[in-house]
């Protein structure tokens, strides 16, 4: 392991299974941080509560990484139930507040007077991402934002994972169905 | 689902895992079937626009996860620690302090409740004081020859009626020449057939053994008790040879504290034997209070008929027979108070006995009954506080899950609630 990647020193002796758990979470954090952050803000359509909902689900797997039971399922995938409910909870909280202000720039800065095909077809797609139930958002999040697999969604939500691929195939469907409507 | 249905189905199924290996394929950037290529394009733009946290803000979380989330933010850091903290304990970590709180709790209160009911003592006895009944009673508390042969003076003479609470004469009215009036009976002494209230004489005999080295202290503690109840040690003795000790103990306990005592006398030592008794005395008092209202009427008309004797002789005759109707009276009055007595108060005996052999020893059997009592003193907490721990630990997983349902609940209708488009 590149030395940079070592975990921090903290000077004290621990045993070494503490030090497999810290290498381990270390691990999954780098692994998986852009990944979990991408999810959180393609869920929540905020940036800046992305950020505290991000750091927060990292906090609380670091809080809770002795609960991970592998015959549950992958690190990953826990960590990113963990994810899951720390942003369903910023949901919970928030008031029915104006949704994401802003798309990421590349998608949402499309200048109507653009009107080559790629900028209308990606015109296109945010609009229809736009118009997406929380829940099929979610599947997006998942699959394209945090590149998750279909076995690992379906540990995410909770469900089978012949039931998760259905789903991500439904929404898929639907964004096609409106690209090739405007197309 | 019509047949029809469930073929297409069957058809769309195979087409959709075709589909979601492409959509992985092209993600993965491996070449994909071009039939679905506009499928690929599709994923490679939702692809494109995945949010990608700032610097800042990746460079303050990998420091932050480096010092392993601690925080300088003060008391909003410690809450968010806490309740952290308390997020990640598992509800069996919970059990064990909340069963090691009930189990202190429980032994606390009945340290507190033994304690205090110790002081406290036993409730007040009824009977009467004992110097009020001395100062009634002539002697002695089951009566003697000198309560018997008490004989009767002018100044009892000149009573018409009894005192009710003690059968003593009480101050004279003008009885010499009136028309004689039944004294106003005492209410105790209202038995009138198929009226009389019950009087039972009680004995009780007690056997105690004690080690040793606590049979002094026991045998102090009987005259604590009897102390206690307002009784009377009648008589006390204790002997001592190379082999035993004993001491043996004749107390007057007043009837009414009479299951009190007993209870706190068998709890001075081990309770070798015991045995209780009473004695229906009804019919005797009856009797005996009947005939010191004969005597008493007697006495009252002697002295009529001495203040109309007409001749010296008449007089001799007539003291003569006031004499021995005044002796009769005493001796029913005497009567009276011994049956009264022996209502009011208990015989109990005690003895106290303890082997000298085991003076200052401690051996095998000794150990295994010390073993013996610790282990089910220890059996009877543990088995307390298991019963006052599960209903806690129920509640608490009660709470749980009803917390865990409500929370879960409440996250998946998060993602039903945020959406424009829902009516």
């Amino acid at each position: 392991m590149p030395a940079e990647e070592r975990p921090r020193s903290t000077g004290r002796r621990t045993s070494g299974r503490a030090d497999e758990a810290a290498i381990a979470f270390d691990s999954l954090y780098r692994s998986s941080r852009d990944d979990v952050y991408a999810y959180v803000a393609g869920l929540l359509r905020d940036r800046s509560a992305a950020e505290e909902v991000t750091a927060a689900a990292f906090e609380r797997a670091f809080r809770r990484r002795r609960r991970f039971d592998p015959r549950r399922g992958s690190p990953r995938a826990w960590l990113f139930g963990v994810a899951r409910n720390a942003a369903l909870d910023e949901l919970r909280r928030r008031s029915r507040q104006a949704e994401l202000v802003r798309e990421p720039a590349d998608a949402a800065a499309v200048e109507p007077s653009d009107e080559t095909e790629a900028s209308l077809r990606r015109a296109t797609l945010a609009t229809a991402l736009q118009g997406l139930l929380p829940r099929e958002r979610e599947l997006i999040a998942l699959k394209f934002f945090a590149g998750l697999s279909n076995t690992e969604i379906a540990a995410v939500i909770g469900v089978s994972e012949s039931n998760a691929g259905t789903r991500l195939h439904r929404v898929i469907a639907k964004l096609r169905e409106a690209c090739d409507e405007t197309a | 689902m019509r047949p029809r249905d469930e073929q297409q189905v069957a058809e769309v199924e195979p087409q959709v895992e075709r589909e979601l290996a492409a959509v992985d394929q092209a993600l993965a950037g491996r070449p994909v079937d071009p039939e679905l290529e506009s499928l690929v394009e599709l994923a490679r733009e939702l692809r494109a626009k995945r949010p990608e946290p700032r610097e800042e803000f990746a460079a303050e979380l990998d420091a932050r996860c480096g010092e392993r989330f601690s925080s300088s933010d003060g008391g909003r850091a410690s809450a968010a620690r806490l309740r952290a903290w308390l997020g990640g304990l598992r509800p069996a970590q919970l059990l064990a302090p909340a069963g090691a709180l009930a189990t202190l709790t429980i032994v606390v209160s009945v340290a507190v409740v033994q304690t205090g009911g110790e002081r406290s003592g036993t409730p007040e006895p009824e009977a009467p004081t004992i110097a009020a009944q001395e100062a009634q009673e002539p002697a002695g508390v089951n009566g003697d020859a000198a309560d018997v042969a008490a004989p009767m003076t002018e100044d009892d003479e000149s009573a018409a009626t009894e005192d009710p609470a003690s059968g003593r004469a009480t101050s004279p009215g003008d009885s010499a020449t009136a028309l004689p009036v039944p004294p106003p009976l005492p209410p105790r002494d209202r038995l009138a057939p198929g009226q009389e209230q019950r009087r039972v004489e009680r004995h009780a005999s007690l056997e105690l053994s004690a080690d040793s080295d606590e049979f002094v202290d026991v045998a102090d503690r009987v005259v604590e008790v009897s102390d206690r109840y307002r009784g009377i040690v009648v008589s006390s003795q204790q002997t001592a040879t190379d082999e035993q000790s004993r001491a043996t103990f004749e107390l007057a306990i007043p009837s009414a504290s009479l299951p009190a005592a007993l209870a706190d006398l068998s709890e001075l030592a081990n309770v070798e034997s015991r045995s209780e008794g009473s004695l229906d005395i009804t019919g005797p008092t009856v009797s005996a209070r009947e005939q010191r209202d004969d005597a008493q009427a007697e006495v009252r008309s002697l002295r009529r008929q001495l203040a109309d004797a007409d001749s010296p002789a008449q007089t001799r005759r007539i003291r003569d027979r006031l004499d021995a109707a005044r002796e009769e009276l005493a001796r029913a009055r005497a009567q009276v108070r011994r049956l009264d007595r022996r209502a009011r108060f208990a015989n109990v005996f005690v003895t106290v006995t303890a082997d000298a052999s085991g003076d200052g020893e401690w051996g095998i059997s000794e150990a295994l009954d010390d073993a013996r009592a610790l282990l089910s003193t220890a059996a009877g907490v543990v088995l307390i506080a298991g019963a006052a721990t599960l209903p806690i630990a129920i509640l608490i997983a009660a709470l749980w899950l009803i917390r865990r349902t409500t929370v879960r609940r409440g996250r998946e209708q998060a993602l039903g609630r945020d959406d424009p488009a829902q009516p």
